[in-house]
């Protein structure tokens, strides 16, 4: 498996020179999801604008398809269109009261022909599901609406990486799985790497493969979504908690002295570890009756 | 506060070009005011009220609305207009007695009067066709290539904050407000105080948040961007060739 971005020792102070980043080291590997969990002012925006070149690192350096990053101003041209962020609030990033001219505000600077512009723009809308508003001006929008259009001008650069902050804060139930779906399918048919920071630990098992945990501007875990919730003690002590589904196995596990898997965090992983332990309740039942029955 | 912005985004007509709802409204503005006859202005209305009913759908309630607020200022203008000092108080149609003079209403007076007010309002239904019938997008377009890059990049930029700014007060207004800010004077005072204040400091803030997410999708100091695909409109076309001979016909006629 390709690492797509491998970051190593990077070292990161805003002017009043507080320390947001210290030594940070993570390998975030191509075509997968990467979650970074952390709580506010744990240093994952900061990160963030590290990777796509906004801010540049004290010290310590980011590799990026392997070839290192520099932040000279031609490079950060191109790494910014290769690695997109999409922002929390999508009115801090949609400028332009048209959704067409939003999207098509990054692709006009690679040169183009207008009629290739029109033609990416137009698969983009149709990739991410907003053919029905791209009429309407932005502030006409919901909040899940523009989040779209947010990730359509992101989308339509042909990036290798999609960096979003926060993607399911402010949505609906409905929202949050709409637009975790739409991650999904990025990350599968046009094999983009997504990396997501959030707060929501129950979507990390069902979206995730990988996770960094962050804490004060510190590399706290790096691993899979499994390993990092078979410690719960690492989670308690960085302000997170387990998954809920996790939490409930956990505690059928060690208080109900039953035979669960504890490392089960969604609801399917759930359920199939306890059909498995009926299945196995019922076979021993059986297996009794069966006894009695031979003994008369 | 989105009112026009909203029934413009809604016209049946919104996707068609401005330029061509620019010119018709402008033909028919300019023919009203050359001609500046009663007959004329009543036709402009007629015309410019039926296009933006018709071809733009508007509700006729709702044009109804918008039409009294310019003529609520055009009837205290024309009032003064209308109300002269009189010399002649047997030529006058009503006159009263004020400081030792005469004030009233003469014919030539009223006639100017009812001529002003129709001439105003010919142009507003112009301007209303154009403004309730044209996205402030597609206008933008439109000026786009005629105007310098900085002033229309300012005029979207601030068309866009507008709402976004809009949205942040009403917000703050509702929070104060439910906290009993708004009761009585002294204190809507200092509850407006602060909330202009906090606008201004928030939109500070959101200042650098933005400029961080325009450098992120390699902003370099202009906004360039596809313009959106605008139909051409034959009717629209025909009805402005149309009604500017006849009008301009009439008008000539009158004046013989």
């Amino acid at each position: 498996m390709m690492n797509i971005i491998e970051i190593s020792n990077l070292c990161f102070s805003y002017e009043d020179g507080s320390p947001a980043l210290n030594n940070v080291s993570m390998s975030i590997k191509q075509g997968k999801t990467t979650a970074i969990l952390g709580g506010n002012g744990a240093g994952k925006s900061t990160l963030f604008l590290n990777l796509n070149g906004v801010l540049t690192p004290k010290s310590g350096r980011v590799l990026f398809g392997g070839k290192e990053v520099k932040y000279g101003k031609s490079e950060v041209t191109e790494i910014r269109r290769r690695i997109g962020i999409v922002f929390q609030d999508p009115d801090d990033q949609l400028f332009s009261s048209s959704v067409v001219k939003d999207i098509s505000f990054g692709l006009m600077k690679l040169g183009l022909p207008e009629d290739e512009i029109r033609k990416r723009v137009d698969l983009v809308v149709k990739q991410t599901g907003i053919e029905g508003i791209v009429g309407k001006p932005t502030h006409a929008l919901s909040f899940g609406q523009k989040k779209r259009v947010a990730i359509a001008g992101i989308l339509v650069m042909e990036p290798s990486v999609i960096i979003l902050d926060e993607p399911t804060a402010g949505l609906d139930p409905q929202g949050v799985s709409e637009i975790l779906s739409l991650l999904d399918e990025i990350k599968l048919k046009l094999g983009i790497t997504i990396i997501i920071s959030t707060h929501d630990i129950d979507l990390v098992p069902l979206y995730c493969d990988e996770v960094y945990v962050l804490d004060a501007g510190s590399v706290i875990f790096g691993g899979t979504p499994k390993e990092l919730f078979s410690q719960p003690d690492l989670l308690r002590a960085h302000n997170l908690r387990l998954p809920r589904i996790n939490h409930l196995m956990n505690i059928l596990h060690s208080r109900d002295n039953l035979d669960l898997d504890t490392t089960a965090s969604t609801i399917s992983q759930a359920r199939r570890s306890i059909r498995h332990l009926f299945a196995e309740n019922h076979r021993s039942d059986t297996h009794e009756e069966n006894t009695y029955e031979d003994k008369e | 506060m989105s009112g026009i912005d909203k029934h413009a985004y809604q016209s049946k007509i919104s996707r068609v070009k401005a330029s061509s709802k620019l010119l018709f409204s402008i033909c028919m503005m300019l023919i009203c005011l050359v001609f500046g006859s009663n007959i004329i202005s009543l036709l402009t209305i007629a015309v410019m009220s039926a296009a933006t009913l018709f071809l733009g759908g508007c509700r006729p309630v709702k044009y109804l609305k918008l039409m009294l607020v310019p003529f609520a200022f055009l009837v205290t203008g024309v009032i003064t207009i209308v109300i002269n000092k009189i010399t002649d108080t047997a030529a006058a149609l009503f006159y009263f007695r004020l400081f030792g003079a005469y004030f009233g209403i003469s014919r030539p007076s009223l006639s100017l009067g009812i001529n002003i007010l129709l001439k105003s309002l010919g142009a507003v239904s112009c301007l209303y066709f154009f403004s309730l019938n044209t996205p402030m997008n597609s206008f933008l377009s439109l000026l786009r290539r005629r105007m310098p890059g900085v002033f229309i990049e300012l005029m979207e930029l601030i068309y866009r904050f507008i709402f976004i700014i809009w949205d942040e007060a009403q917000r703050i207004r509702t929070a104060q407000a439910s906290r009993l800010g708004y009761e009585g004077f002294k204190n809507s005072m200092s509850s407006l105080g602060e909330l202009v204040t906090t606008v201004f400091l928030r939109s500070l803030r959101r200042v650098d948040r933005i400029s961080v997410a325009l450098d992120s999708r390699g902003f370099e100091g202009n906004f360039d961007y596809l313009t959106e695909k605008e139909e051409s409109s034959l009717l629209l076309t025909g009805m402005t060739i149309l009604t500017a001979v006849s009008f301009t016909a009439i008008g000539l006629i009158e004046r013989l």
